[in-house]
């Protein structure tokens, strides 16, 4: 019962929106709708569920049980369904400029449950909380009939609409969730725990950053998974390289592409795993003509010294008994009111820097060492 | 001149699978994950490990030896199937993260357990046997 209440309360709180959308000045233009991160779902859908869970007991710790994507028609990533113990779920639209959440309520939602149970690998499709089905009932209508299936964009257009009212209490409420460590990053689930530069806490900080780090093309370890295996050692000493090549010493960088450079540096690493990297990358430097130090770091004050010398560092996190992997770290930030320390980071999988590692947060630092060429 | 002999026969059975498995990995495998990663790191002394404790104690080292070999070709074997399927479960939405997670072969995990496992029964079961012989002594005498 309560979760048809929920439903219908959705659908109300939505109808003012397709009646007279000249009402809401906070809302946009329709746009490509911006996709969720973990964080943002997870923050979502507890604004509306919390409320739910914390009338049982206030005291209660509350853990995300499932997030499932939810597609539509075209196969697009259009909602998640999120699942929290003790008991309550959520439907959350995939747009960060518009974090609605379609339908909530106790305990679990059963038509999703049941295609789950069915078949776990089998994609959801959901048009709205009363017609949802996995996609291979959708394959096997016939192409004549498949024009005449609603999918939730016509169901609810407005959701790929900006909402800045829903948007701003997102962000303020991630903020506070990060700040205030309300989600704890558990370890064990090997995603080592890095927070995006969107999801850091708001406040002031001081911060640092190595010379031309957000200049450099980082290689990634996907690129290269057709030659490699659990590679993460040799995509860091890789990266070490390239970094430095972006600063002038041009030879590290074979034929001007990461590819190749890449290839010569695996050839010396090796697969992984492997627990030191600072001899190969010694090793593949003096091939091509370079002389590397290297200097153990322990602390945050010698990550602070190693980037104030414009050094990036090799990290080895491990998150789990078998579950290691190596980062390259290339600044700081540090909050001024509660002196969280936490380092900028390339992870090795993206290319971008704009990612940040807490220290014994997600996961622990097992090691850490500094670059320089002499 | 036997006494060398009984020494350096057990030592040369006990590095015969590691000759084995480097000859296997150079001539048909030398891309396999596991395989290379074993020549790469030198089999982490095992055969040094092997070879010396065939002075003393031939049957831990035969375990050590034959027991090595069968892991290494089972965690090669079961970790290729491992990473063919964990690959067939990515999705173009999954986070670059993950989907090096999966793209990792579990050869490693595989041998190590395997090895670790049978060299402690081996162990434990050589301790039993040795607590029992001990009552049946001190029993009939």
């Amino acid at each position: 019962m309560k979760k048809i209440v929920c439903i219908m309360l959705m659908t109300l709180l939505l109808m003012p929106m397709f009646a007279a959308p000249s009402i809401a000045s906070e809302v946009g233009e329709s746009k490509q709708p911006k996709n969720m991160d973990n964080l943002d779902i997870i923050v979502s859908a507890y604004l509306y569920v919390g409320g739910i869970i914390n009338t049982k007991d206030p005291n209660t710790t509350v853990t995300v049980t499932k997030i499932v994507p939810l597609y539509d028609l075209d196969g697009q990533i259009v909602a998640y369904y999120v699942v929290f113990s003790p008991g309550g779920y959520a439907v959350v639209n995939n747009n960060v400029d518009n974090p609605t959440v379609l339908e909530f309520g106790e305990g679990e939602q059963q038509k999703i449950e049941g295609l789950l149970t069915a078949n776990n690998n089998e994609r959801i499709v959901y048009n709205n909380p009363t017609s949802v089905c996995g996609e291979g009932s959708i394959k096997s209508i016939p192409e004549n009939k498949k024009s005449n299936l609603k999918g939730i964009y016509e169901f609810y257009p407005d959701l790929s609409v900006k909402n800045e009212a829903l948007a701003s209490q997102l962000l303020n409420a991630k903020a506070e969730v990060v700040r205030s460590d309300a989600i704890h990053q558990t370890r064990g689930d090997r995603d080592f725990g890095f927070f995006n530069a969107s999801d850091m806490p708001t406040g002031n900080y001081t911060s640092d950053t190595i010379t031309a780090a957000t200049q450099v093309d980082w290689a990634i370890m996907n690129d290269y998974n057709d030659i490699a295996s659990r590679h993460c050692g040799a995509t860091a000493v890789t990266n070490l390289a390239l970094y430095f090549a972006q600063r002038g010493r041009s030879n590290l960088k074979i034929n001007n592409s990461k590819r190749d450079t890449y290839v010569a540096v695996h050839g010396i690493v090796n697969d992984g795993p492997t627990l030191a990297i600072a001899g190969s990358a010694t090793t593949y430097f003096s091939n091509r003509g370079y002389s590397l130090n290297h200097s153990g770091v322990g602390n945050a004050a010698a990550i602070k010294t190693a980037t104030t010398n414009n050094r990036p560092c090799g990290i080895l996190l491990a998150d789990g008994l078998f579950a290691w992997h190596w980062i390259i770290g290339v600044g700081w930030r540090q909050y001024s009111s509660s002196d969280d320390f936490y380092i900028r980071i390339n992870n090795n999988w993206d290319n971008t820097v704009n990612i940040y590692y807490k220290p014994g947060t997600g996961s622990l630092w097992w090691s850490a060492t500094s670059y320089w060429v002499s | 001149m036997k006494a060398i002999k009984n020494k350096i026969i057990p030592c040369l059975i006990s590095l015969l699978p590691f000759l084995v498995l480097f000859f296997i990995t150079k001539a048909w495998f030398p891309e396999a994950y596991l395989l290379k990663w074993m020549v790469h790191h030198y089999y982490l002394g095992l055969w040094l490990i092997a070879a010396s404790t065939s002075f003393f104690h031939k049957g831990l080292a035969y375990v050590i030896s034959f027991v090595n070999f069968a892991a290494v070709i089972l965690g090669q074997v079961i970790g290729d199937r491992i990473r063919a399927y964990n690959i067939s479960t990515i999705t173009p939405d999954m986070d670059a993260g993950k989907t090096a997670m999966l793209h990792g072969h579990p050869g490693f995990e595989i041998w190590l357990m395997t090895l670790v496992l049978t060299v402690a029964i081996f162990l434990i079961a050589g301790k039993v046997k040795h607590h029992i012989d001990l009552k049946k002594r001190y029993k009939t005498d």
